[in-house]
């Protein structure tokens, strides 16, 4: 694998992705000490055992008193978006805004969930019924949404803005003999090996068919919406021409990159697990973005003052070529 | 795959996408029963007329290379597309190293009679 850190611009250190991260800290405990105030204010209408779990069926099959309800759910609230800004200050810069908008997002979706399904139970002197905290559960995944959103969109390190200057291409990065007239397109495919794709489609279905047969029998709906995202972003295109890099699948663009923002691009081995933690479209600890499919030989696209940019692609020294060729153009 | 048009070549843009495709074919990139780019991504990506993407195409349909059906777009189809593909290529150049040397078609006509 190529060096990975990028080169130093220009440009001062975008602050927002740590500011991002350092606010979504406080998201967790605030919703957890509001939650616990809410519990307390509504102590005399709660059940003496409340629900704190439900089974597929609907049905309640654990209990907790008054005072553990409070603190499982507090705890779960504060210290668990924690943790994940934890693990966000170790990542690269760019991606804290990431890392910050799950732990500000987990932060209302547990909060609402834990502290809603309790405060839900009010007035009813045991919790017999089906969960009760529908409304909770919506309002919990919207504002999960929303914050993670806003918080993304805080920390989103700004990219349009190219950080330095370009030097010279490296003498060992390919390039096409080819007149400055001459206009190129490179179309590629990235897709995560079948027999993965069979097993997680196997094992998926599976786990649908165990609920419905649970007494969900609705949940069947859902097979062909999860069949067609399965297939959808198994594999993604990817298409070099006169604007830059890009990857899609299902008409979304997973990934871009500008050629006046690359140095150079070349041809390296990456390990998803191992550098990204998965497949697909992936933010690296280390800063690196990725639309990572398989092991094995990938374009590495080195950027200007920012870290670089891992696409797994059969033909990955042509396409390095292309995006240099290109890029050399656009100075 | 690596589409190459140079618009102040004097080669036909058209002559120059298929020429793309059959050099992709010819080095084992393009297989059979694979799917090219649609004509209308490829005139979008090469910014150049949809129309002349399909004139590309179509040369390639008659040469045997491809096959063109609605709803499917163009799909590699020729038993041995690298082979195929290669003697199309050649016998372009050849064509183009004749006209450059003022032979006519009957010259090349005899001299590749004259090897078989």
């Amino acid at each position: 694998m190529t060096e990975t850190q990028p080169r130093t611009g220009t440009r001062p250190l975008d602050p927002r992705p740590t500011r991002a991260l350092i606010v979504s800290a406080f998201v967790g405990p605030v919703i957890a000490s509001a939650g616990v105030v809410a519990l307390v204010a509504a102590r005399d209408d709660l059940p003496a055992r409340i629900a704190v779990h439900w089974g597929v069926d609907g049905a309640p099959d654990r209990f907790l008193g008054f005072t553990g309800t409070a603190v499982t759910a507090g705890l779960a609230t504060a210290l668990v978006p924690l943790a994940l800004v934890a693990l966000g200050r170790f990542m690269h810069r760019s991606a804290r805004g990431l890392a910050a908008a799950l732990a500000g997002g987990i932060a209302v979706l547990l909060g609402a969930v834990t502290f809603g399904s309790a405060l839900a139970q009010r007035g009813s002197s045991s919790a017999t019924s089906g969960f009760p905290g529908w409304g909770w559960l919506i309002a919990a995944l919207v504002g999960a949404v929303l914050v993670g959103t806003a918080l993304a969109r805080w920390g989103r390190s700004d990219e349009a803005v190219r950080p330095g200057p370009r030097g010279p291409l490296p003498a060992e990065a390919a390039r096409l003999e080819v007149s400055t007239t001459t206009r190129l397109a490179w179309v590629g495919r990235t897709a995560l090996p079948s027999r993965g794709v069979l097993i997680v489609s196997v094992l998926g279905l599976l786990a649908v068919v165990w609920v419905a047969m649970s007494g969900v029998p609705w949940v069947l709906v859902i097979v062909p919406a999860l069949g067609v995202l399965l297939v959808g972003t198994s594999a993604a295109r990817v298409v070099i021409d006169q604007s830059g890099l890009r990857v899609t699948s299902l008409g979304l663009t997973w990934l871009t990159v500008a050629l006046d923002h690359i140095d150079h691009a070349s041809v390296g081995t990456v390990s998803p697990m191992r550098e990204f933690g998965g497949w697909g479209s992936r933010v690296a600890i280390d800063g690196r973005r990725g639309y990572v499919t398989r092991a094995g030989e990938a374009l590495v696209i080195r950027r200007i003052g920012q870290s670089d940019v891992v696409v797994t692609i059969d033909g990955g020294d042509e396409a390095a070529a292309v995006l240099n060729t290109l890029a050399l153009r656009v100075g | 795959m690596l589409f190459s048009v140079d618009p102040a070549s004097s080669a036909p843009l058209h002559e120059q996408v298929a020429a793309s495709v059959r050099r992709e074919m010819a080095a084992g990139r393009l297989v059979r029963g694979e799917r090219l780019p649609s004509a209308k991504e490829a005139a979008s990506l090469l910014d150049i007329n949809l129309h002349t993407v399909l004139r590309a195409y179509q040369t390639l349909r008659d040469e045997g290379l491809i096959d063109l059906r609605r709803g499917r777009g163009a799909v590699v189809t020729a038993t041995d597309p690298t082979g195929q593909a290669r003697l199309h290529t050649l016998v372009a150049e050849l064509v183009t190293e004749a006209r450059r040397v003022g032979a006519t078609r009957a010259d090349l006509t005899r001299l590749i009679e004259s090897e078989f």
